[in-house]
């Protein structure tokens, strides 16, 4: 572990994987080398702050209007997509990728039927919303630059990027599958369909699991990465068919998507039990990878527990967590405030912590620099 | 009900809508469709006088005359924390909900609620994914006496109608149509 102060650009040939992640939030930043950037998700500090790789792109003077090339909405859960629409708005050159369900007529339209946008609270409805603004702004303005929108659609052993070199780089998506797809436009459908009438509109929540989250599997030069995303693996009460040709269970039963074993995971749905399957350990990811985590903390819920940390920690040759487990106390300094909250346990996520792996992408043999930043900490003490 | 947003009219003009500063005396109020507590954080209702239920709703609605407005001091709210808050889980007399601060920049709280904290109307409205407003500060009187107050009123959503989805699904096409994605 090393310390870097200023922050400074990577090097041309260098790759880099950013994590950021409050208690309550996830998103990465990759360096593909030669200062092409991709942004996967995003989250913010605080309501009124900018998205954090927005941020931190500002910090090391690198203009996200030109260099980002990609930004990935995995899926539409509300601790992904916090600023999204804004990242997009931000990257004027970027494509966005997105499952082919987000842009889809049944998600749409129920969002269109949906309540309107929240004062405060950024939502999956509302970020997907400000995304489908910006597309339409550019498509109006004539800035897409591809015969559709700018918009390249994830499916299951998609090839999204392929760039030369030195050093070349490839982004794969593993996941959605075709099933996956299809079952998710059934529940949007189901959802728009199913809800009464002459009462009040439903508060449209994302179904559960994570069926649409895209998984990518990134090469740059000599090193390759494996992004989990929130990909869950089914388990009993699911169909048959919804149990093999879904979660990760797809990706590893796939005969067309790279072979090649990633070095470094992005571990799935915050370390999660549902998020877990043996194999990925075993075919996907070489052996004692270095595993990145981004915890899930929510009043009563805590992700990773004890026993998927122990987990990783066991399966891995480092690991580390953007910010620790445990919320703090919030003590208002007003004391009315502070009497409005007595009894109700009142408690703040964990302040933004940022991991930063870099490595040259030329040289297989180099060790990972790892930089933790604000509240980030090694798996084992968070 | 809640006179002060009720919905009001120009007494001379029946039926023709007016704003608050026309309406300050004899003012004409359709009891039927006035708004709720609840109604009053609801940034997404449309205001009363344009909606077309107020419309069908106003030539059947018998009017009432209102004494001419008070201009004796009333009761009023120093607000010190306003939060929007969303309905997490709901557990055995309780739930908990996630707050972000509407009014400053403060970090957003996750805290627990009674169901004691909540009115029967507030009952009927929890839910998963429910939108409230909680409002901590002052209830002034009119003589000046201050007490502590913390305030929580859900978001009534509109209804929904055949129609509603029927125009979502047309909306949905047109989205795709102009994104070039309509198949």
């Amino acid at each position: 572990m090393s310390s870097d102060s200023p922050p400074r650009a990577p090097h041309p040939e260098d790759v880099e994987v950013h994590v950021f992640g409050p208690g309550y939030g996830e998103s990465l930043l990759v360096h593909l080398g030669q200062n092409r950037w991709i942004i996967v998700d995003s989250c913010k500090k605080s309501s009124n702050a900018s998205p954090a790789a927005i941020e931190w792109l500002r910090q090391i003077d690198v203009d996200p209007g030109q260099a980002v090339t990609h930004v990935v909405a995995t899926h539409w859960h509300d601790d992904h997509v916090r600023g999204l629409g804004e990242t997009l708005e931000h990257c004027a050159a970027a494509t966005l990728v997105c499952s082919s369900a987000l842009l889809s007529k049944e998600l749409i339209a129920l969002f269109e039927d949906a309540a309107q946008p929240l004062q405060a609270h950024s939502s999956g409805v509302d970020e997907i919303r400000r995304l489908v603004a910006e597309l339409k702004r550019r498509k109006s303005n004539g800035v897409s630059k591809t015969v559709g929108l700018g918009v390249e659609f994830a499916t299951a052993n998609k090839r999204i990027v392929l760039e030369e070199g030195p050093p070349s780089c490839e982004v794969w998506a593993l996941s959605p599958s075709s099933a996956e797809i299809e079952l998710s436009l059934r529940e949007f459908a189901r959802m728009l369909n199913d809800s009464p009438m002459n009462k009040a509109k439903p508060v449209v929540r994302p179904p559960k699991p994570n069926d649409t989250a895209v998984v990518l599997w990134i090469k740059v030069g000599e090193r390759i990465l494996l992004l989990g995303s929130d990909l869950e693996e089914r388990r009993s009460n699911a169909s048959s068919r919804a149990a093999t040709d879904c979660g990760w269970s797809a990706i590893l039963a796939s005969t067309v998507r790279p072979r090649s074993q990633a070095e470094i995971f992005k571990v799935a749905h915050h370390g999660s039990e549902t998020g877990h399957h043996d194999e990925i350990w075993s075919s996907l990811l070489r052996a004692t990878p270095l595993s990145l985590v981004t915890p899930f903390v929510r009043g009563t819920s805590r992700l990773p527990n004890d026993d998927d940390k122990a987990r990783i920690l066991s399966l891995s040759g480092e690991a580390y967590m953007s910010a620790p487990r445990r919320p703090k106390k919030y003590r208002p300094k007003d004391r009315v405030v502070a009497w409005a909250y007595q009894g109700k346990n009142p408690t703040v996520p964990a302040a933004m912590g940022h991991i930063r792996a870099r490595v040259s992408a030329l040289d297989a043999t180099s060790r990972w620099d790892i930089l933790l930043l604000e509240g980030a900490v090694p798996l084992a003490e968070g | 009900m809640n006179t002060a947003n009720a919905y009001e009219l120009d007494a001379a003009g029946p039926f023709q809508e007016s704003t608050n500063t026309q309406a300050a005396e004899g003012r004409l109020v359709a009891p039927s469709i006035a708004r709720t507590s609840d109604d009053q954080e609801d940034s997404s209702l449309p205001h009363l006088a344009e909606s077309s239920t107020a419309r069908k709703l106003l030539p059947t609605a018998p009017p009432v005359f209102l004494p001419r407005r008070s201009v004796e001091p009333r009761t009023h709210f120093i607000v010190l924390e306003k939060r929007e808050g969303i309905v997490l889980e709901i557990g055995e007399g309780e739930f908990e909900a996630r707050l972000i601060d509407i009014l400053a920049d403060e970090p957003e709280v996750t805290a627990t609620f009674s169901f004691q904290d909540l009115s029967e109307d507030g009952r009927r409205l929890l839910k998963p994914g429910a939108v409230f407003y909680w409002n901590v500060g002052y209830s002034v009187s009119p003589s000046g006496q201050r007490s502590r107050v913390a305030d929580l009123v859900f978001r009534r959503l509109p209804s929904r109608r055949v129609a509603d989805v029927a125009a979502a699904r047309r909306r949905a096409d047109e989205v795709l149509h102009e994104l070039g994605l309509a198949p």
